[in-house]
Parts: structure tokens; C-alpha cells; sequence
């Protein structure tokens, strides 16, 4: 894993190095009223202008004693940054991974075992509306129903009431999951005041990437029904129910699995626009403002972070695999 | 699969249940809204209104620093004006006129606060002020508060300022960044005595009190005990090169505050709102709110649904939804407030050829433009009377901003409301295109791009405007308009390689000086950048920036102004003229232009019908 870090952060950074140092000053300048002098000190102060391969040890020594620089976009050093970004983004990734994982496999089952009838159109209608509406088009449409005319599940992560007890002395921050955190410290207001801003954004992604696994769900469905072992033991009058969601429902699951971390890593870093319309500020908005204002800190520091996600979640996924299909364990 | 509809149906109703408080809002207001169609019904039920005690403003600048001495951006000093008092202020909506804060009284010749031909200020400090963790407020606090904004001179900071009032220069480095300035100079800039506070200024300058009043945040005063103590400047000779120029972040005060203001810092969620609450042990009038939220929604749908909804009470609105925010309910709009800020079209006379791919072949060849393409007058009168100001201020900016002919803006002193900008005239702009370069211009035509910053549609379209209006006068006129991200447009400003390019000026202070000296000095901002020198205008900037006779200002600034039409340095070609959209339930609101933000007015506001 270190050296796939390695070589990723090496990548990334020789990227970084082509831009020319004036704009990688950009970050540091508020106003247009900037002097060509004052850019050139600027470049100076930061040694933009150094070697790369200075750079780029200068930036490795100050990782390795735990300092990850300071992130202009987040007006905060890197880490403190990460620490409020990142457990807004985990949170709605935790609540809506499981449920597009299980819409998903939920529907994909049933296109799959009433193929070509109307159940299984319907299903194929709800994937290719989840394909192909645009994010941004879902997420405004969500916010102006049920924020803009019902006046529920307004933007953002918390009320301001909700707020002034997360920010008291008297609220923990155990894990900085707000859901979690609010149960640890038995707080239910805080609790369901987070579970509600939490509604949309869901539902949003519920919609638009449960269709992913749907259409893989019915297709790998398919082509396990299709085994003569189901077909052996539908012919011998065995349950159909248990057929299906226990022998041939577990063998189908292998690609879901495999998708399923993948989509769990990729939301962690990919949730630019739902976060930017539900006003959310998480790892993915600041990532995107990051990477288009030249904040090499906060760049190095999240491509390291999601390679470790992807690392460690390609790993989740093998051993997920044996538990599913034994054979892969014995092999 | 039933027991799933089952588990969502219950989950269905429980969140119905929840969001039933709120809901239980939106039915209050429907029948409203139906009284409303009946003519002579009687007047619908007004709305709760929500967070009583509390202004949330939604808006999208992010707040770069709370540090007094590197906040040069809107965002950062519209929150430390609600927690730091200046010795001076604007009055009402004068930005010529000023009232007292941490001074007694504003200085004037007559009280004999102005004395030494103008070099002097002597503020008398108000007595009994406390600062927010308890320190009482002194001369030496004041004095302190300037000297070690002199002292960090944060590159491309605010700190200039003070270095101009007090030493003549523009910082304590050079362009290598090393330090050129001795303490002594910034130690004497600041005095006290007794109960007063004095700046002894390097020459007369006439704005001083504008700057005083806090156009930006380092004219704010803080407790010296409590910057000392939290590992700020001390204050010395000994250490002051160590806290020059910090890098980000290091600066003492970037996330905390210690001013006498009405509201105090509660908390910093970086990126995401800023929160203050009321100071109640305040020297001046109490605040009507107990709290002020500072909530940045980057994306224009949602702030304009928090406005509505009344989750905000003030939004941000840009020119563009203007029209729809004009159909909504329940706002109260101030229409057509004239801001100082100015905007137009810049031309490089010394555009730099190296490694330069915005004049494509660097000759005057068809395919490219030369280096010193816009030192010949005849283009860039030229292009100025291919400039249609009257289909700019009518179909772009759709009547929300002025032409005010010359750098200085209407609403400034010494403004020469008589003239008048060049009008939109291809025949004239053809003339000057084949008298251009001996005729080679209109002969051979030339290439060259027209920059704007990205997503600034205002700047795009009219970029887009004047190369039409060029390309039309000759086939072998190539424009090419094109958007740069902010990091590419600042390193073209570094390597001057912009030939043509929209930029806009907020100003400092509320001076014509601050409009002139950039714009035209050879050494300014802009000038400076665009090549741009003419002996007489130096001069006169110079004479007139230290000029106390008011009617010697006017004949200098009045001359400064037929020089800028008479050299044709620029386009400028916009004086933005705003709406500012809050919940009806807002109230004690007015506009000064000096405070470009409604926050601002926090400390003055009350939430009530």
C-alpha cells in the first residue's frame, strides 16, 4: 500500500509541477489589485520557483512529521480541514451507500425473476430515469419540492438551534458522525435534527445510483437462474422464494460486491454537485474548489487519502468475495 | 417485499410526523396567499418570523483570515466589522462625513485635531471602553494596532496603506521581498499622548479619515495585552523582522478576535459560517440581535430558497436574478444602490512577447499583434469607438450600473459630471484603424485574444460585444475571447502578458486619489501594469493626493480626467448599481457604498414586523 501511495503522490505532484509557479500562487492572492512585484515575492515566500524534486522532499519531509501544510480553500490547516469536510461527506455516504446497495439489489431482483413483464419494465424505467437525469437537474428539482413548496428537509447539515448545541462544551464529538455522535451523547434532538437534513441529499442519491446496481443485479440475476442447478431445483418443486433470494441471489451478488466498494469509495470523493446544491460542505466540494484554485496542499493531502480508500476498500471487497463464494476461498 | 413497504411507510409517516412543525408553517401561509387574490379582503397573515433573535446572512465569499492586518477581502472584513471598533466611522450612508467611535471627536482643523499643515491627526481616545476579554481600551492599544499591521505587511495584504500615510512607500520590502524599511519610521508614524493617539503623516493626506473610518479592516483597533500574550508581536524593535510577512495561517489572530465591538466571535466553521454574538458589556448602543450568522451557499438556487423560506433573511443576489427575484414575496428591495466600485477595458501599451501565446506571432503580420500594439493611440481609439456603452448598460448589465466616463465614480468629490465617453462610431473607429501603425493595421490585419475571468458573464459578454463590433470593421480583425481561470489571469498579471483584458477597482478609501493613482500613475496599480505614463498626469496625481485646498483638488482632479479621455488610456465603462433583496421582516437597514455588504449593518438591524 505505501508504495502505491508512493507512487501516486509522485504522480500527482509531478503533475502539480508542469502548471507554472505564477498560478500555482493564484491560491495565496484575494484581489485582481495584485502588483506583478508582489506575485514575484509570493512566489519567493513559498518556493514555487524552487526544483521540483525540492519541492517535492520538502513536502514528503513535512508529511512525515504529520503536517500536511495549509489548505487555502478551507482557510485551515490541511488535517483541520479534513476534519470538518470529511465526517459531513462519510455521514451521507454511510446512510446512502446501504440504501442504494439494497433498492438496487431489491429491484434488480425483481426485473430479473418477472422478466419482460411489467414489473421488470418498470424497474428498467426507474434505472434508465436514474441514469439519465443530470445530478444537478435531480437535486434542484428535490430541493424546490420539498424545501421550496412542502418547507421540509431544508439545506445544509444542521439547524442553527441544532448547531449552537453541536458547538456547546457540553456536546462530545466522539466520532464526528453527527448521528452517532448524537446518540453517544443522547442527545435525540440533535439526532433526528441531522437525519432530517440528511432526507434529500439521500433520496438524491438513492435515485441516481441505485440504477448501477439494479441493472447489474438483474442481468448477473439472470445469468445465475439460467444455472442448471436452479434450474434442477425449481424443477424438483423446491421453494421459489428460497431459490431465489438464498441459492441464486447470493451467486448473483459476486459483481454487486465488487461495484458496491467501488461506489462507496467513489462517493467519498465524488459528491461535488449534491453537496454543492444541499449545501453540504464536504470532502468533495472542497476537493473541487481545491483543485480549481491550485491548493496543492489540499490536493496531495486528498489524492493520498482517497488512494488509501480505494486500497483499503479493493481489499474489503477480496475478502467479502470468500465470505460470499467459497470456492474463491478455497482457491 | 411487503414488510419492506411496510418499514417505508412507517419511516414515511414518522418523518411526516417530524417535519410536522414545519409544515404546519406552510399551511399557515397558503391561506394567505389565497386572501391575497380577493380584493378588498383583509390584509393576509404575515409569516413567523423565524430566528427572531438572529440575522443569517447566505451568501458565497469565503472568509480568508480573521487577522486585522492581512484581510483584504470583502468577506473577511464585513465579519470583523461587527467585532471591531475603528476611531472614526462613516456617517450613515456619508462617505465623506464621519462621527466618532473610540474617538471623542473627529479631528478637524478647527478643534486644532489637524495641525502641521495637515501631517498631524490627534484623536482624543474615549475612556471606559473594554475590550472583549476584558482589557480597558488605551492610546497605546491604537498606536499598537497600527504598527504591528505595518509590522506583519502581509504580501498583497492591506498593510500598504499605512506605509503610504506614514512613510511614502507602498511596503517594508522590496520585490526580492527583503525588508528596506527601518523600525524607527514605523515606531514614529503612531504616537500617544496623554489620552490622545497621534499619526504623524509623512505628507498631508486629505482621505486619512476615510482610511481611519476602516474602508479595510486594518485601520481596527485590538488589545496589544492580548495579542502579546497569545504570542503576537510584542511590540519591539528586537523581534519585528520576525512576525514580518507571515506565511498563511501563522498570522496570531487568523481564526481568533479581541476587538471592543458590538458582537463577539462564537464560532468558525471554516468554509462552511461564520458565527458572532452580541457583546454585552458594549460601550455603545445595545444591538437589537442577539446573533449574526455568516452562512456561505455557493449555489444560487439554494440561497435563493433559504431567502424565501426565511432561513436567510438577507441572500446575495448577482445582477443576473434580479428579475426573478423581483417576482418573490415577502422581500423588501433597495433598488438601484450606485456602488464606488468601477469596471472597464484595460490595453497593455508594453505587452511582454516572451513565451507569449495571447498575441500568437508577436508581429503585425495578420496573425498576431507586437508588443507595443496598444502604445499607438490610433488603436486605442480605435477600439474605444467600437466600444456601444449604451447596449452595455442596457442589454448586459440590463440597467444596473452607470458609465462613469472616467476612473473616478460618481458620488466622489471632484467628479466632472460634464463629460462624456466616446460614443459607439464605426466610421471614426475605421478612421483610426488605417491611420494605425502607418496603415499596416488595416492592411495586414492582426490576431489577438481578449481575456475575461471565468463565470464573470457580465465580463464575458461584453468582451464578446467589442470584438464583434472590431471584426465587423475588417475580415482580417481576429479576436478571440476567452475566459481564464483566476490562477491563470493572476500569472498573466505577473508575466504582463495580457494584451486587452476587463478588470474592475473597489476602492481603499473613498477618494478620488485611490481611483486616479492606480489608473493612471505610471507607478499605479494598473498603470503600472499596463504601461501606461504620461509626466503631467504623475505630477499631478502627486500634487493633488497632498493638495488641502479644495478647489485646487477639483481644478487637478478635473484635469486628471480630461487627460484620461484626451490619452485614451481605457474603456471604463461601468459603475455597478446594485439591489440588495432582504426578508420584509428586516429592518433598520440604509447603504453606505464603503460598506459593500448588508452584514455590516448588523450591529443597526432588528428582525420585526
Amino acid at each position: 500500500m505505501v508504495v502505491v501511495l508512493f507512487g501516486v503522490s509522485l504522480f500527482v505532484f509531478a503533475i502539480m509541477m508542469i502548471i507554472p509557479p505564477g498560478r500555482r500562487a493564484a491560491i495565496y492572492v484575494t484581489q485582481e489589485k495584485i502588483t506583478p512585484d508582489q506575485m514575484n515575492a509570493m512566489i519567493k515566500k513559498y518556493g514555487l520557483d524552487d526544483p521540483a524534486p525540492v519541492q517535492y522532499v520538502r513536502w514528503l519531509k513535512q508529511i512525515l512529521s504529520g503536517n500536511f501544510g495549509y489548505s487555502v480553500t478551507a482557510s485551515a490547516p490541511v488535517i483541520e480541514g479534513f476534519k470538518t469536510y470529511f465526517p459531513i461527506t462519510l455521514e451521507l455516504v454511510l446512510y446512502a451507500t446501504p440504501l442504494i446497495i439494497l433498492v438496487g439489489i431489491w429491484l434488480g431482483t425483481i426485473g430479473a425473476v418477472h422478466k419482460d413483464k411489467p414489473l421488470d419494465h418498470a424497474t428498467r424505467v426507474f434505472a434508465i430515469i436514474g441514469y439519465s437525469l443530470p445530478t444537478f437537474w435531480l437535486g434542484l428539482i428535490l430541493l424546490m419540492i420539498f424545501y421550496g413548496y412542502l418547507g421540509i428537509f431544508p439545506p445544509g447539515y444542521l439547524s442553527n438551534k441544532g448547531k449552537d448545541i453541536l458547538f456547546s462544551p457540553a456536546f462530545k464529538r466522539y466520532t464526528y458522525i453527527l448521528t452517532v455522535d448524537a446518540v453517544l451523547n443522547w442527545r435525540w434532538n440533535i439526532f433526528w435534527d441531522a437525519l432530517y437534513h440528511l432526507a434529500l441529499p439521500t433520496i438524491n442519491l438513492i435515485l441516481l445510483n441505485s440504477a448501477l446496481i439494479l441493472r447489474l443485479m438483474r442481468s448477473s440475476m439472470l445469468e445465475a437462474l439460467g444455472q442448471d442447478y436452479i434450474r434442477t431445483a425449481l424443477a424438483k418443486g423446491a421453494d421459489k422464494r428460497t431459490i431465489y433470494n438464498i441459492h441464486a441471489r447470493r451467486n448473483a451478488m459476486i459483481p454487486v460486491i465488487t461495484i458496491s466498494g467501488i461506489l462507496f469509495a467513489g462517493l467519498l470523493g465524488g459528491m461535488v454537485i449534491t453537496e454543492t446544491i444541499f449545501a453540504r460542505d464536504g470532502i468533495g466540494l472542497w476537493m473541487a474548489r481545491a483543485a480549481l484554485q491550485m491548493d496543492v496542499p489540499a490536493i496531495m493531502f486528498n489524492v493520498l487519502f482517497l488512494g488509501t480508500v480505494f486500497v483499503v476498500f479493493n481489499l474489503i471487497v477480496d475478502v467479502v468475495y470468500a465470505y460470499i463464494d467459497p470456492r474463491i476461498r478455497l482457491a | 417485499m411487503k414488510k419492506v413497504l411496510i418499514t417505508l411507510l412507517v419511516l414515511a409517516v414518522a418523518f411526516s410526523a417530524f417535519a410536522g412543525g414545519t409544515k404546519e408553517q406552510a399551511k399557515k401561509q397558503a391561506p394567505s396567499a389565497e386572501k391575497k387574490a380577493e380584493a378588498p379582503a383583509p390584509a393576509p397573515a404575515k409569516p413567523a418570523i423565524k430566528n427572531p433573535d438572529t440575522l443569517v446572512y447566505a451568501t458565497y465569499g469565503t472568509i480568508d483570515t480573521l487577522d486585522t492586518a492581512k484581510a483584504y477581502d470583502t468577506a473577511s472584513w464585513t465579519m470583523l466589522r461587527t467585532m471591531y471598533d475603528t476611531l472614526v466611522t462613516y456617517d450613515g450612508s456619508a462617505t465623506d462625513k464621519f462621527v466618532p467611535v473610540l474617538a471623542t471627536e473627529v479631528p478637524t482643523v478647527a478643534n486644532g485635531g489637524i495641525t502641521n499643515g495637515g501631517r498631524t491627526y490627534r484623536f482624543k481616545v474615549r475612556k471606559g471602553v473594554k475590550f472583549h476579554n476584558g482589557d480597558t481600551l488605551t492610546p497605546e492599544d491604537i498606536a499598537y494596532s497600527i504598527k504591528r499591521n505595518m509590522v506583519l505587511d502581509v504580501g498583497g495584504g492591506p498593510d500598504w496603506i499605512w506605509y503610504y500615510i506614514f512613510l511614502g512607500t507602498y511596503s517594508s520590502r522590496d520585490g526580492k521581498g527583503n525588508i528596506v524599511v527601518d523600525f524607527k519610521g514605523i515606531d514614529k508614524a503612531v504616537t500617544t499622548d496623554g489620552d490622545y493617539v497621534v499619526f504623524n503623516l509623512k505628507k498631508p493626506f486629505p482621505p486619512l479619515l476615510g482610511v481611519v473610518a476602516g474602508a479595510w479592516a486594518s485601520a481596527s483597533v485590538y488589545s496589544k495585552n492580548y495579542i502579546v500574550s497569545n504570542g503576537g508581536w510584542d511590540g519591539t524593535e528586537a523581534t519585528w523582522k520576525k512576525y514580518n510577512n507571515p506565511k498563511e495561517n501563522t498570522e496570531t489572530m487568523y481564526d481568533k478576535e479581541c476587538g471592543t465591538g458590538p458582537y463577539k466571535l462564537d464560532r468558525w466553521e471554516k468554509g462552511v459560517e461564520m458565527v458572532v454574538i452580541r457583546n454585552d458589556n458594549y460601550w455603545g448602543p445595545e444591538p437589537a440581535l442577539k446573533k449574526g450568522i455568516y452562512k456561505i451557499v455557493k449555489e444560487w438556487s439554494t440561497r435563493k430558497l433559504m431567502l424565501i423560506q426565511g432561513d436567510a433573511d438577507i441572500a446575495t443576489v448577482d445582477p443576473l436574478y434580479y428579475p426573478e427575484m423581483d417576482k418573490e414575496k415577502g422581500l423588501t428591495v433597495y433598488r438601484n444602490l450606485p456602488t464606488l466600485n468601477v469596471g472597464g477595458i484595460n490595453f497593455n501599451e508594453k505587452i511582454s512577447t516572451q513565451d507569449n501565446q495571447l498575441i500568437y506571432s508577436g508581429k503585425l503580420d495578420g496573425e498576431g499583434i507586437p508588443g507595443n500594439f496598444f502604445a499607438d493611440k490610433d488603436i486605442r481609439l480605435a477600439f474605444i469607438y467600437s466600444w456601444d456603452e449604451q447596449t452595455f448598460l442596457k442589454d448586459i448589465v440590463n440597467g444596473h450600473g452607470m458609465d462613469p466616463v472616467t476612473p473616478i465614480p460618481f458620488g466622489l468629490p471632484y467628479k466632472d459630471k460634464s463629460l462624456k465617453s466616446r460614443p459607439f462610431d464605426k466610421k471614426k473607429a475605421e478612421e483610426h484603424f488605417k491611420k494605425a501603425f502607418g496603415g499596416k493595421v488595416w492592411k495586414n490585419g492582426f490576431k489577438v485574444d481578449l481575456l475575461y475571468n471565468s463565470g464573470n458573464k457580465v465580463r464575458e459578454a461584453s468582451d464578446k460585444m467589442l470584438s464583434e463590433n472590431v471584426m465587423s470593421l475588417n475580415p482580417k480583425f481576429k479576436i478571440n475571447v476567452r475566459g481564464v481561470e483566476w490562477s491563470e489571469y493572476v500569472d498573466m498579471i505577473r508575466r504582463r502578458t495580457m494584451p486587452i483584458y476587463f478588470i474592475g477597482w473597489a476602492p481603499d478609501y473613498p477618494d478620488p486619489d485611490n481611483y486616479v493613482y492606480p489608473y493612471m500613475h505610471s507607478t499605479g496599480t494598473y498603470a503600472g501594469r499596463a504601461g501606461y505614463k504620461n509626466p503631467e498626469a504623475d505630477k499631478l496625481i502627486e500634487e493633488a493626493g497632498v493638495e488641502l485646498n479644495p478647489a485646487k483638488r477639483k481644478e487637478m482632479y478635473y484635469r486628471l480626467q480630461q487627460i484620461w479621455l484626451d490619452d485614451a488610456v481605457g474603456i471604463i465603462n461601468l459603475q455597478g448599481v446594485g439591489n440588495r433583496y432582504m426578508k420584509n421582516w428586516v429592518k433598520g437597514a440604509y447603504y453606505n457604498p464603503m460598506q459593500s455588504s448588508p452584514f455590516d449593518l448588523l450591529p443597526v438591524l432588528r428582525k420585526q414586523y
